[in-house]
């Protein structure tokens, strides 16, 4: 999630839609890979958009359910 | 979310303690500043939790404080103080939060209240217009890497330099506007892109421009030295170190998380990850920390004279005649390296000073006062919500004593942004501050809903606290007049 704010604040690129998450299990963990498709920021067209600050690690939880993980992240605004 | 049941035990005037008995693994009680309302309202979140936890701190010195505008945060509580030795003590970036030098400064003006509120909208729209706000936009300054580089050392400076200000504006910072100990090498190439395009940008969320009025003098002296004048117009500019600094703290709570393990340090909240402050990590954050603390003294510097610029054009006179001279620029969010002395009567030794929602407030007769003030304490700027006050106070000797040089940063919120969203309605707020004189202009309708008075503490319950406990005394009283918000 950080590196998505990253993305936003420097290419004005947002991933709004189309994401993909792939989540692997080794013997040394858990990798995560993510991408996505989106659009280019433009306030004309998707209005006033939010300044998100960061993903913190407040209250942070994972948990598998039916068909995948759900996430509860905090992000800092 | 349940009550909190903890213990609360008053050990003075607005003062209570946690004590350290509450929760094996504090190392100090943990003191809250609270009375009335505040208190009243103190259990209802974990806040006071996060007090107790704070006090696990390796090397923390004194007690885990928590100013009168004390509210959930991330690790820390917003209003926290803690002090660690700098010897043998730790640092962590959940002591300062991610926007790092969020602060405030005000400028005092010859402008009356009746001029500003003839030409309030223009002068509003003017700011709006000047000085760039809210996501995708770009500063009025085009800066290059090399550029950051040198905004890292020098902050507030290099702004100045470059003719975004006046020589004097630098004596009247913190720190003079930027802190020594910054070194660009410490911060990582996602900072500085995070960082180019944003020198002069306002943010958003509770960052505002406020055109205000000095209604009130508490202080005649203190108020005449600081250059308060009732029925003038003051400008007041909250904003931080924007993404250069949010991208600081992310890349070093990541680093932080895998030094607790490394080190052996055992935390009830993994937000408030950190490391001794003599580690290489620790020394690194604190160079890294400084230089976005240095970024966010530049921007302000740079919006300073944005807005000067734009009001001059409005009302038609030079930005010299106007006034607008720099009263202070405070941090609300910084890690500082201090001396103190644990309690009254004991030796002072360093300690680093994470200040999280809280401002510094250095008593009368400090050395890094300015000269024109030090007689009468440090101005301690303490903005409320856009639809109440601002507040001006002193800097006291009992703070230097018992809160490391600290008071509060501001009202402290009420409601969270999600309820606030569902309870009000952005054009009944903008309505309502109309019907009273204050106008606004916001990026959104739905930064305006967030940033409500009413999802805010009252400022002056707040302010009231922080002098009955002797840690900042009034000066002045400013009412909003015109608002920008990001």
């Amino acid at each position: 999630m950080n590196e998505v704010l990253f993305t936003l604040d420097t290419t004005g690129l947002l991933l709004p839609v189309e994401c993909a998450v792939d989540i692997t299990q080794s013997a040394s963990g858990f990798t995560v890979r993510a991408g996505g498709k989106g659009d280019r920021y433009s306030r004309d067209r998707h209005g006033p958009l939010r300044e998100v600050k960061a993903a913190t690690l407040h209250g942070l939880d994972l948990a598998a359910v039916e068909g995948g993980i759900r996430a509860r992240i905090v992000f800092d605004v | 979310m349940p009550e909190w049941k903890g213990p609360l035990k008053k050990v003075g005037t607005c003062k209570y303690e946690i004590p350290r008995e509450y929760k094996p693994g504090m190392r100090v009680p943990g003191i809250i500043y609270a009375g009335g309302p505040v208190l009243d309202a103190l259990r209802l979140d974990e806040a006071p939790e996060q007090v107790a936890n704070v006090a696990f701190l390796p090397g923390i010195v004194g007690a885990s404080l928590a100013m009168p505008d004390i509210h959930l945060g991330y690790g820390f509580a917003i209003g926290g103080v803690a002090a660690t030795s700098a010897g043998d003590g730790v640092i962590s970036p959940g002591g300062v939060g991610y926007d790092i030098n969020c602060g405030v400064r005000i400028l005092t003006s010859r402008i009356s209240a009746a001029e500003a509120r003839a030409r309030i909208e223009d002068l509003v729209r003017a700011l709006f217009s000047a000085i760039p706000s809210g996501v995708g936009s770009e500063g009025a300054v085009k800066t290059t890497h090399p550029d950051l580089v040198k905004i890292c050392a020098s902050g507030a400076s290099w702004a100045v330099e470059r003719g975004f200000g006046r020589q004097h504006d630098i004596e009247f910072c913190e720190e003079n506007g930027a802190m020594k100990q910054a070194d660009p090498e410490a911060v990582s190439d996602k900072a500085f892109k995070r960082g180019l395009g944003q020198v002069g940008t306002l943010g958003s969320g509770n960052h505002f421009i406020e055109i205000s009025e000095i209604e009130e003098i508490y202080d005649q002296d203190i108020a005449a030295a600081y250059g308060l004048e009732k029925g003038f117009c003051a400008l007041q500019i909250h904003s931080g170190s924007r993404g250069f600094g949010h991208q600081v703290c992310t890349d070093y709570i990541s680093v932080m998380v895998d030094a607790v393990k490394r080190y052996g340090i055992d935390l009830p909240d993994r937000q408030l990850a950190c490391a001794p402050v003599k580690s290489p990590e620790g020394r690194r954050y604190f160079a890294a920390m400084a230089a976005a603390a240095n970024y966010a003294w530049a921007n302000r510097q740079v919006m300073t004279h944005l807005a000067r610029q734009a009001m001059a054009r409005v009302l038609g006179r030079p930005d010299t005649e106007l006034g607008l001279d720099l009263l202070y620029d405070v941090a609300h969010n910084i890690a500082k390296m201090e001396k103190h002395a644990a309690q009254r009567g004991a030796p002072a030794s360093l300690v680093c000073v994470h200040r999280k929602g809280a401002t510094r407030a250095f008593g009368p007769g400090h050395p890094e006062i300015p000269q024109r003030y030090r007689k009468h304490g440090q101005p301690v700027l303490v903005p409320g919500d856009m639809g109440r006050c601002s507040f001006v106070l002193a800097g006291t000797e009992r703070a230097m004593h018992e809160a490391f040089g600290s008071c509060c940063h501001g009202a402290g919120r009420a409601m969270s942004r999600a309820s606030a969203k569902k309870s009000l309605r952005g054009q009944e707020i903008a309505s309502q501050l109309k019907a009273r004189g204050i106008f606004v202009k916001a990026q959104s309708m739905g930064s305006l809903v967030e940033e409500a008075p009413d999802a805010y503490k009252d400022v002056s319950v707040v302010v009231d606290i922080a002098e009955q406990a002797g840690l900042g005394k009034k000066v002045a009283k400013l009412v909003p007049v015109g608002v920008i918000k990001g």
